[in-house]
């Protein structure tokens, strides 16, 4: 669909042990395109200046770049004046920010968060701190055989001591798609508020965040074409107001004195120190980047390669599909019989293939499905039909290698 | 560096049809080994007589066909070496996997020498090099701290 995209992306003219690159891990991170790599040069290069300090011209221009991003990621999400987005290092410092912030305001002893078995660690393990710190329970909502989430037993796990729930947007492992405003409807009946990871829905999948209405909304640069270092929380502004700074330090202060401190408000309590400037204005341009191509046309592009993929995996009967979600992204993850993912992993790397073995950070996850690891497929813009044939090939390859002799 | 050197026949067998799989019905040292990163488990039994002789090992895990592979040569290599030469042994067999050049051990036979010198061309793969040493260094840190459980990624 997306003619020469591969031609934005300069990484993909070098070679990978001899081959040219199927880069097939883009739920892990994706690529950047020549036109961020160059935001962010062009950044230190020509404009560097540290934000929301200096009152140079340098700063001044810096610092409205910086709020550019900002503003650019609200319309970017959809989201209306009752939100807010406050720059972090990555979704999972999104993800700790709300568990830490919120309990500290709300979570007691006995109270629960309800989490899903599909989870990714980030997203798993801020909970557990507080199940160790403040004896707080942790409940999982179950998935079916399919692999998607049994929602009808959300209200059962509910209770008078349910205090948040927080789900991913997509699982980063079956590629099922979380009925997110059916979750957040069962949640507002109880006014419990829904936190949502969405490292793996921001760049791929729908997202109208005022249309949601979710509380939280975890995300981060580096999964959406754009740099590392800078992770995004959306979040409603009212949560600002009530929750208390997450790191101290510079910037988030309103004055200091040496018996008390006032902390700034609103996004800038939270972001205290230095900020990955040059990241976050580098970000505006994958912002660019997304929009240009459209999300619907994304959206499409990678499910439909998804289906492309699993139609002709199943005509190899060695290969064994983890799950079968109703509502499937650009994501999906197998087995080989007797081949583990890592030599899976190993035998496609040698092709130029890049795919990703192991847990996926999502041992909860393996250990309900029963298995060991997992080889994942995840797409990006980038992917095309020619990936898919070369990664049926790379299984080929595998078999052969394994097979006895 | 082809594919097929990493994934040598004697790999491949002993990775498909390990061998000393399964748990020893008396042992007196066992240890466990894992590697959070990958998700390889293994667990090695051991029967130490009182010469400090390993009488007889086994194991049980899971993991990929290398660290499988590894075990089941380790528990061959390893029946009937004393404790003393085990430590060396698995200390030769992080060097090779670690390339660099050493001097024949003497307690090596050529069998168990064309058995261990299989692993070497792990040493071009360097994320794979800690599936192939995580049953010896299992082993070394029971013998040498009486380890019950050792995670690979915290030893250097």
């Amino acid at each position: 669909m997306f003619k020469d995209i591969k031609d934005q992306f300069p990484i993909f003219k070098n070679k990978t042990n001899g081959k040219d690159l199927v880069y097939l891990d883009s739920a892990n991170s994706s690529q950047k395109p020549q036109s961020v790599i160059d935001a962010v040069s062009n950044f230190y290069s020509n404009e560097f200046a540290n934000v929301g300090r200096g009152i140079y011209s340098l700063a001044v221009n810096a610092s409205e770049k910086y709020e550019l991003t900002r503003s650019n990621l609200k319309s970017f999400i959809g989201a209306n004046d009752d939100y807010e987005i406050v720059f972090t290092k990555n979704a999972t410092e999104s993800l700790n920010l709300v568990a830490s912030c919120y309990a500290e305001k709300f979570i007691e002893e006995g109270d629960e968060i309800i989490l899903t078995e599909v989870e990714h660690h980030a997203n798993y393990v801020p909970w557990h701190y507080l199940r160790k710190r403040k004896g707080a329970i942790i409940k999982f909502l179950p998935i079916d055989e399919n692999g998607d989430l049994k929602i009808n037993e959300l209200e059962k796990l509910i209770s008078k001591k349910t205090k948040i729930i927080s789900v991913t947007h997509m699982s980063n492992v079956t590629g099922s798609i979380t009925p997110l405003k059916e979750i957040i409807s069962i949640a507002k009946k109880y006014k419990i508020p829904v936190s949502v990871d969405g490292t793996q829905g921001a760049a791929h999948l729908d997202l109208d965040i005022k249309d949601l209405d979710c509380d939280f909304y975890s995300f981060s640069g580096h999964k959406m074409y754009g740099p590392t270092g800078v992770g995004l929380l959306a979040i409603k502004y009212k949560w600002l107001e009530e929750f208390g700074p997450f790191i101290g330090g510079g910037g988030m202060i309103d004055y200091v004195s040496k018996k008390d401190i006032a902390y700034a408000r609103g996004v800038w309590k939270m972001e205290a120190g230095t900020m990955p400037t040059a990241q976050v204005i580098a970000l505006n341009e994958s912002i660019n980047f997304i929009n240009k191509l459209g999300k619907k046309n994304i959206i499409k592009h990678e499910i439909n390669l998804t289906k492309i993929a699993l139609e002709k995996l199943s005509k190899n009967n060695a290969v064994k599909i983890i799950a079968n979600p109703k509502n499937q992204g650009g994501v999906f993850s197998f087995n080989i019989e007797k081949i583990h993912s890592h030599d899976v992993s190993t035998i496609l790397d040698q092709e130029g293939i890049a795919v990703r073995g192991g847990h996926h950070c999502c041992q909860v996850l393996h250990e309900v499905l029963n298995i060991n690891s997992s080889v994942r497929v995840s797409f990006g813009v980038y992917n095309n039909e020619n990936d898919i044939e070369a990664l049926c090939e790379g299984i080929e390859k595998c078999q052969n290698i394994f097979k006895k002799k | 560096m082809s594919i097929k050197d990493l994934y040598q026949e004697l790999i491949l067998d002993h990775g498909n049809n390990p061998k000393n799989r399964g748990k020893l019905d008396f042992f007196n040292k066992d240890v466990e080994g894992f590697s959070p990163l990958c998700g390889d488990k293994v667990h090695i039994f051991m029967k130490i007589n009182d010469e400090n002789v390993i009488e007889d090992l086994s194991f049980t895990g899971e993991g990929c066909a290398i660290c499988i592979a590894a075990s089941s040569v380790m528990t061959e290599v390893l029946k009937n070496k004393s404790v003393k030469n085990t430590v060396i042994l698995a200390d030769f067999f992080k060097k090779l996997l670690s390339g660099s050049n050493q001097s024949n051990s003497i307690i090596l036979n050529e069998d168990d020498k064309i058995k261990l010198n299989s692993f070497s061309s792990i040493a071009k793969f360097p994320m794979r090099i800690k599936c192939a040493t995580l049953p010896w260094i299992a082993v070394e840190s029971a013998i040498i701290n009486s380890a019950k459980t050792i995670n690979i990624e915290k030893i250097k």
